[in-house]
């Protein structure tokens, strides 16, 4: 064995960097191992095109967990926000759009001109999901209970959670209650009466997801989002030089307490004695002893990829296989020679700053699900989009900019001829799909690139392609992520742990499962 | 409704007896001839044919083929030679028996594998990451036993192999009436012996030539009466009867671990990680608590009970799959699975399952024997299994 180290982490994306640096944090020396090139997972900046840098996975933040820019220093290592009040811009065909901004008061005076009825009811909606979202939140930051064993510490943290759920009153702790498992058509059904208002905030609910907004347990997503800080809507919470800029930062405070990371070393296999991890063997032949393993890659490629199943036996490896995970997410990054023009805004661009929501109505978001349940392409897709050179202009030449968008929903194929129509047809339809509401933005493209699902699996290692290393259901949340039984970051094999975003909070770039799992971790290396 | 094997047509014009029995969904003879007896007799001193076509059978086979056997059983596939038979038990997660079986190595990476039991799907769950392709073959291959110090010799005249060179536990390729076999020397009849494996739409030409050969070594066709008395002989175990399946049971006393079966050098804990092995290094460290030994019951103490009840001792010649108690000192230790009069020992004998404090060799216990029904405790004394080992058994060339 050419090395021998304490604790080794198999991959760099923003979960794995959080883990190392609160390893070295606490003063052991973790080694990070990462297959590509450059540190940050879904996390990273890349060129799009000559001149051309963009977010070329995931576009913004959870956002990241106020106590991680703090204890890692993030700031100090050159991370930024870019935080512009508008979360979100979402225009209808007709010329007129909606924003949802981070004051819900607001955004209700924005509504009143699309309905004062939901002006009203956004009032009251903004509140109810704040509360909620505050009684929620510590759950983010729990390692979910142990079902075989309940803990003395599990079942304080149930308590504690109970208590704050119960201080939410009756009303709310029912509500909570009736959500969770509802469709989140139906929620949003409930409070609003305008189909672009439901439609975006509805869009949340299915984000990455192999659902449509009326497929159950859809409001639990809005829900988990709210726990993030207290919105119902993902936040525009760009850092400044795209998400590469954000896990650049993680890196340096990873190396600043003394973590190694190494890029271009993919991990082949993990090594496993008498049922316990021992180290790792890279593809390239070479062989890491380490006493603990840990694992930002996604539960099925880290425990039915780089595991041999036998260590894990066969009833717990038909579990894993069973674990959802098929993407039907793309990404489409666009080079634009300028800002397009978006019909509902005419010259007004500020509104572009945060995310811009395209689908428009509930009917809309599930016929795009639809298509992809049968294999299909939606014919118009569900679309989150940043524009991160609105901001952060250094990202592109001067007056051009870069365009980020989430594509829902593509299927996953695999086939080299599939894959070529694949990405064409994403292309031309994305661009189809916007022109309705960006009249010039087909002549602005200079460059673009196509991520479909299986390139986010061959490129950045996501199995199946999905974004958040698998679905992001009820059965597969907190207690369940990935595996019941398997929550609590660690795995049936000795000394190998999980922290990517397929264990619990999971899903966007929090640094949650990152932080829960070196707490974990810790916890093992101590006792 | 069960359906005859390939060699249907054969047995049932010879099963003068019409006495069956059902076998995995086919029939099977259980004796051709109102009595066993002459079918006992042809295993143990002429040559005996057994229709094993029920056994289950698996073809594996691809690049990972060595690596998915050796995850499932607990011997180490990796020390076995291409042309070479195992004998052995695979585990649940748990360390307990799932079934028995061999496994042949026919080619580097293509296996057949024999079970009592369907392990189709058990397979495929284990084949995870792996790149092999595991065929059912049970309706594709019949498979024949042929038993006895003659065996050799009526295989010499139809065969055409070197048989000289196949070893115990050894299979080849040869042909016997122009049809592509492969012969193993192999049974369940702790005796002289082969197993072959045969195209099912060639059975009934392999069938023939052997049938044709017989009467020069006084073949008989045997049915499973006789062969349970054999391999009890033999000691060998028989599943729903010595032991049950994990898959089936139903309580924690009917699953049972290889140490307990007596499998402990059928296990490799050493070997790269297979089903069970966690399980299995953690009862070596604890121990078993039960084992599987012969007993030899006293026979002028069983004299002794029928005298008490105005009888002269009457044993069945039929094994008995019936389980009764053992005992030692008045406190039930164990029990005796399978039981029979072994002709060719004189002596009555049972396989037991009892508490590994009793199970050492030489130990006096007592066995339950109901007589008119009324029910004793017939001293008997552990001893090593197999009762019946002849040499001829493994010796190379055979007789």
């Amino acid at each position: 064995m050419a090395h021998r180290r304490e604790i080794v982490v198999i991959g760099a994306g923003h979960n794995g960097l959080v883990t190392a640096a609160l390893l070295a944090r606490a003063g052991q020396k973790p080694l990070v191992l990462e297959a590509r090139a450059t540190v940050g997972g879904r996390a990273v900046t890349e060129e799009i095109a000559p001149g051309f840098r963009c977010s070329t996975v995931l576009h913004a933040a959870g956002p990241l967990l106020p106590k991680l820019m703090r204890d890692l220093e993030l700031e100090r290592h050159g991370l930024t926000w870019l935080r512009p009040d508008v979360r979100l811009f979402a225009p209808s065909l007709e010329g007129k759009f909606l924003c949802i901004h981070d004051d819900a008061e607001r955004t209700a005076a924005d509504l009143a001109s699309f309905s004062p009825r939901d002006a009203d009811g956004y009032r009251a909606f903004a509140a109810t999901f704040a509360r909620m979202g505050a009684a929620l939140s510590p759950l983010l930051t729990t390692t979910p209970p142990s079902t075989e064993v309940l803990s003395g510490h599990d079942l304080w943290s149930l308590v504690r959670f109970g208590r704050r759920v119960r201080g939410l009153g009756k009303r709310d702790a029912y509500r909570l209650l009736r959500w969770a498992p509802m469709p989140v058509a139906d929620l949003v059904e409930e409070w609003f009466e305008h189909p672009l208002l439901r439609a975006s905030i509805a869009a949340r609910g299915i984000y990455a997801s192999f659902a449509g907004p009326r497929s159950a347990g859809t409001s639990a997503s809005v829900l988990l989002q709210a726990a993030m800080d207290g919105h119902a809507s993902a936040p525009a919470a760009f850092p400044r030089g795209g998400m590469g800029a954000l896990t650049s930062a993680l890196a340096a405070a990873a190396r600043r307490f003394g973590a190694e990371i190494r890029t271009d070393a993919r991990v082949a296999r993990i090594e496993i004695k008498n049922g316990a991890a021992t180290g790792v063997v890279l593809a390239s032949g070479e062989e890491i002893a380490a006493r603990v393993v840990v694992s930002d890659a996604d539960p099925r490629h880290t425990l039915l990829g780089l595991v041999d199943a036998a260590e894990l036996g066969p009833e717990f490896v038909a579990k894993m296989r069973h674990y959802r995970s098929r993407g039907t997410a793309a990404k489409l990054n666009l080079a634009l020679s300028r800002l397009p023009r978006f019909s509902a805004l005419g010259d007004e661009s500020a509104l572009l700053t945060g995310r811009i929501h395209i689908g428009r109505s509930i009917d809309d978001l599930e016929r795009a699900f639809d298509a992809v349940k049968y294999g299909e392409l939606s014919e118009r897709p569900v679309l989150d989009i940043a524009i991160p050179t609105a901001l952060d202009p250094s990202l592109a030449p001067a007056g051009a900019h870069a365009m980020s968008i989430h594509v829902q929903f593509v299927p996953y194929v695999q086939s080299e001829s599939d894959r070529t129509a694949q990405r064409s047809a994403v292309l031309k339809t994305v661009v189809h799909t916007l022109a309705a509401y960006a009249p010039d933005l087909p002549d602005l493209i200079v460059g673009h690139q196509v991520l479909l699902p299986v390139d986010l699996e061959d490129q950045y290692g996501l199995s199946g392609g999905h974004l958040l290393h698998g679905e992001p259901a009820l059965d597969q949340l907190f207690t369940f992520r990935p595996l019941l039984g398997c929550a609590q970051y660690r795995t049936p094999i000795r000394g190998l742990y999980l922290c990517g975003s397929g264990t619990h909070p999971g899903g966007v770039v929090s640094g949650a499962s990152g932080l829960n799992a070196s707490r974990e971790i810790l916890k093992d290396l101590r006792s | 409704m069960p359906i005859g094997t390939a060699f249907h047509e054969r047995t049932l014009a010879l099963c003068q007896s019409l006495n069956y029995r059902e076998w995995s969904g086919y029939y099977a003879v259980s004796s051709y001839e109102m009595h066993h007896e002459h079918e006992y007799n042809a295993i143990r001193n002429a040559a005996a044919l057994i229709d094993v076509t029920p056994l289950f059978k698996y073809l594996v086979r691809g690049r990972d083929a060595t690596r998915l056997v050796d995850r499932i059983i607990t011997r180490d596939m990796t020390k076995v030679a291409v042309g070479q038979v195992i004998y052995t038990p695979w585990c649940d997660e748990h360390g307990k028996v799932l079934d028995d079986g061999t496994v042949s190595r026919l080619e580097e990476n293509v296996y057949r594998w024999t079970a009592a039991e369907p392990n189709l799907r058990w397979f495929h769950r284990n084949a995870t990451g792996l790149d092999v392709e595991i065929e059912d073959v049970s309706e594709r291959v019949a498979a024949l036993a042929l038993q006895g110090p003659m065996s050799a010799r009526l295989l010499r005249r139809v065969a055409e192999i070197d048989l000289d060179g196949l070893k115990y536990f050894r299979v080849k390729s040869g042909r016997i009436a122009g049809v592509n076999v492969d012969i193993s020397r192999t049974g369940y009849t702790g005796d002289l012996g082969y197993e072959i494996w045969m195209p099912w739409q060639s059975a009934l030409s392999v069938w023939d030539a052997l049938a044709a050969a017989g009467p020069a070594f006084d073949l008989h066709p045997t049915g499973m009466l006789a062969l349970d008395v054999a391999r009890i002989e033999a000691g060998l175990l028989l599943i729903d009867v010595d032991f049950m399946s994990s898959r089936r049971a139903m309580i924690d006393a009917q699953r049972y671990s290889p140490f307990e079966l007596g499998f402990a050098r059928l296990v490799n804990l050493d070997k790269s990680s297979f089903v069970g092995q966690r399980a299995l290094v953690a009862e070596r460290e604890r121990g078993h608590a039960r084992e599987l030994v012969g007993l030899e019951v006293d026979w002028p103490s069983l004299e002794a009970v029928y005298e008490r009840a105005g009888l002269p001792p009457a044993i069945s010649p039929i094994a008995s799959r019936v389980a009764v108690p053992v005992y030692r000192g008045g406190s039930r230790i164990g029990k005796a699975t399978s039981t029979t009069w072994s002709p060719t020992l004189k002596k009555l004998i049972a396989l037991a399952l009892v508490t590994r404090e009793t199970a050492s060799p030489g130990t006096q216990v007592e066995m339950e024997i109901t007589v008119e029904a009324v029910r004793y405790q017939v001293p008997a004394k552990v001893t090593r299994t197999p009762f019946l080992n002849p040499p001829r058994k493994t010796k190379t060339p055979p007789e």
